[in-house]
């Protein structure tokens, strides 16, 4: 009875709160272009700062906010649309672009370390979207302060264990149904890629380079099961690897596990740092 | 496609995961930013939400973990405020100041309000609230029943008082 009682009393303290929706969806707009990708991060600002005019005069939140923007060039920026191709200051951008996107900046610290701590990246690729759809890699977890290296029955460590190579182990507790393993490199300048190796026939290995990054990716076949242990992951790397800089290097995973009968989803990041 | 699916999940979901900030938080503003931001992360890794067993679960995860760094760092400013010899008024204890289901609930510790309110104002089983909150099942059952039974006795301050000058409530 007390549990009814408490039930009804916070349904309805719950029912107090009728969000706003349209404040959500500017708000994720502004997150959107103050943290996504960080190619044509200006261009983005541009956008954004267009689309709030467009919202304040038209009113299509919704639709701007759902759809377009995650195109590598959106449609809403025409003028700008050249600002990217210039490494300079890019004086054509209007004034009004930051302040729209400034404020959410600075509510969400993590944005605003992702977005500072990279040099401003000159031009990107004419074909923008990568072979691999990387909007899971895009935005990047796990530099020092931002990690999450154990998640239920999965452990991971990542270490640079030699130059030009750096290795994420991962200990499964249990069976993975799932995984989808990426290793960042960045920046990947004068890095010459190296071959990737899966350390399971059962996993897949990739190498792809996104704009500055190496990415290698390790992805367990469609309906196979890696078994419960400890597997190793190794990305190699030629080129300027002598005293190279791996602060900014990640790795991020995402994997299924049943743990009894219930399917779960494990997401862990990290970096190569050692613990502790 | 991936646009679309996202905008049926927006609007399927957005009014959940803001009320969830909400009772977590106690702050109607926050809540609609804590919740906006746990959608844009669901945006962002939309592929593998999509995938997952129930995606909004997964999302009303971010939210907790949000909140719970949102509620972190309300502490933090009001301490430096506090060094820096700002005042500001402090409840006395001993004297039940709770005025709704809002106020008591931030009396409760973080994860026993979590508990208690995915439990009772969402309804859902132990397991999943244990899914949600990364915690075992076991921890789910304790700190609900503990969470229940703190929040019960604040509703009761609230309730009787009144009528029996706030004093000597028999329970």
């Amino acid at each position: 009875m007390t549990e009814d009682f408490l039930r009804s009393e916070l349904q309805r303290a719950g029912a107090e709160h009728t969000p706003d929706r349209t404040a959500m969806l500017n708000r994720m707009a502004a997150n959107r272009a103050a943290t996504s990708s960080p190619r044509g991060r200006r261009l983005r600002l541009a956008g954004a700062a267009a689309a709030v005019t467009t919202v304040l005069g038209l009113g299509g939140v919704a639709q701007w906010a759902l759809a377009g923007e995650h195109d590598p060039a959106p449609p809403a920026a025409p003028p700008p649309a050249a600002a990217p191709t210039t490494t300079s200051p890019a004086p054509t951008t209007p004034s009004p672009a930051p302040s729209p996107t400034t404020p959410s900046a600075t509510r969400s610290p993590a944005a605003t370390a992702t977005a500072t701590t990279r040099p401003p990246k000159s031009s990107p690729p004419p074909t923008s979207p990568p072979v691999i759809p990387s909007t899971g890699t895009a935005e990047v977890r796990g530099h020092p302060g931002d990690t999450q290296i154990e998640k239920g029955t999965l452990w991971s460590d990542g270490s640079v264990v030699a130059d030009g190579q750096s290795q994420v182990t991962l200990k499964a507790g249990t069976a993975l149904t799932t995984l989808d393993l990426v290793l960042r490199l960045e920046p990947a300048t004068g890095l010459t890629t190296g071959q990737v190796t899966s350390p399971d026939p059962r996993v897949n290995a990739t190498l792809t380079r996104d704009d500055g990054a190496l990415l290698y990716r390790f992805t367990l076949a469609k309906g196979e099961t890696l078994p419960a242990g400890a597997y190793v992951f190794t990305a190699r790397y030629n080129g300027a690897i002598a005293d190279r800089d791996a602060t900014r290097d990640t790795y991020e995973a995402f994997a299924d596990t049943t743990v009894g009968n219930e399917n779960k989803r494990l997401h862990i990041y990290g970096n190569y740092f050692p613990t502790r | 496609m991936r646009e679309q699916a996202f905008h049926a999940f927006f609007e399927a979901h957005h009014v959940e995961l803001s009320r969830l900030a909400y009772l977590l938080t106690g702050d109607p503003t926050a809540a609609d930013d804590l919740a906006a931001d746990a959608l844009t992360e669901v945006w962002r890794h939309w592929e593998r939400v999509a995938a997952a067993d129930d995606p909004a679960a997964y999302a009303k995860g971010i939210v907790a973990n949000l909140a719970k760094n949102w509620i972190r760092r309300q502490g933090r400013s009001r301490r430096g405020l506090d060094l820096l010899g700002f005042p500001r008024p402090k409840p006395a204890p001993d004297v039940p100041t709770v005025l709704d289901v809002r106020s008591a609930l931030r009396r409760l510790p973080y994860r026993r309000r979590a508990c208690v309110v995915l439990r009772y104002a969402f309804d859902l089983p132990e397991q999943e609230v244990a899914d949600i909150l990364g915690i075992a099942v076991g921890t789910v059952k304790s700190q609900t029943s503990r969470g229940a039974k703190q929040l019960a006795e604040l509703l009761d301050d609230l309730r009787l008082p009144d009528q029996l000058g706030g004093w000597e409530v028999a329970r």
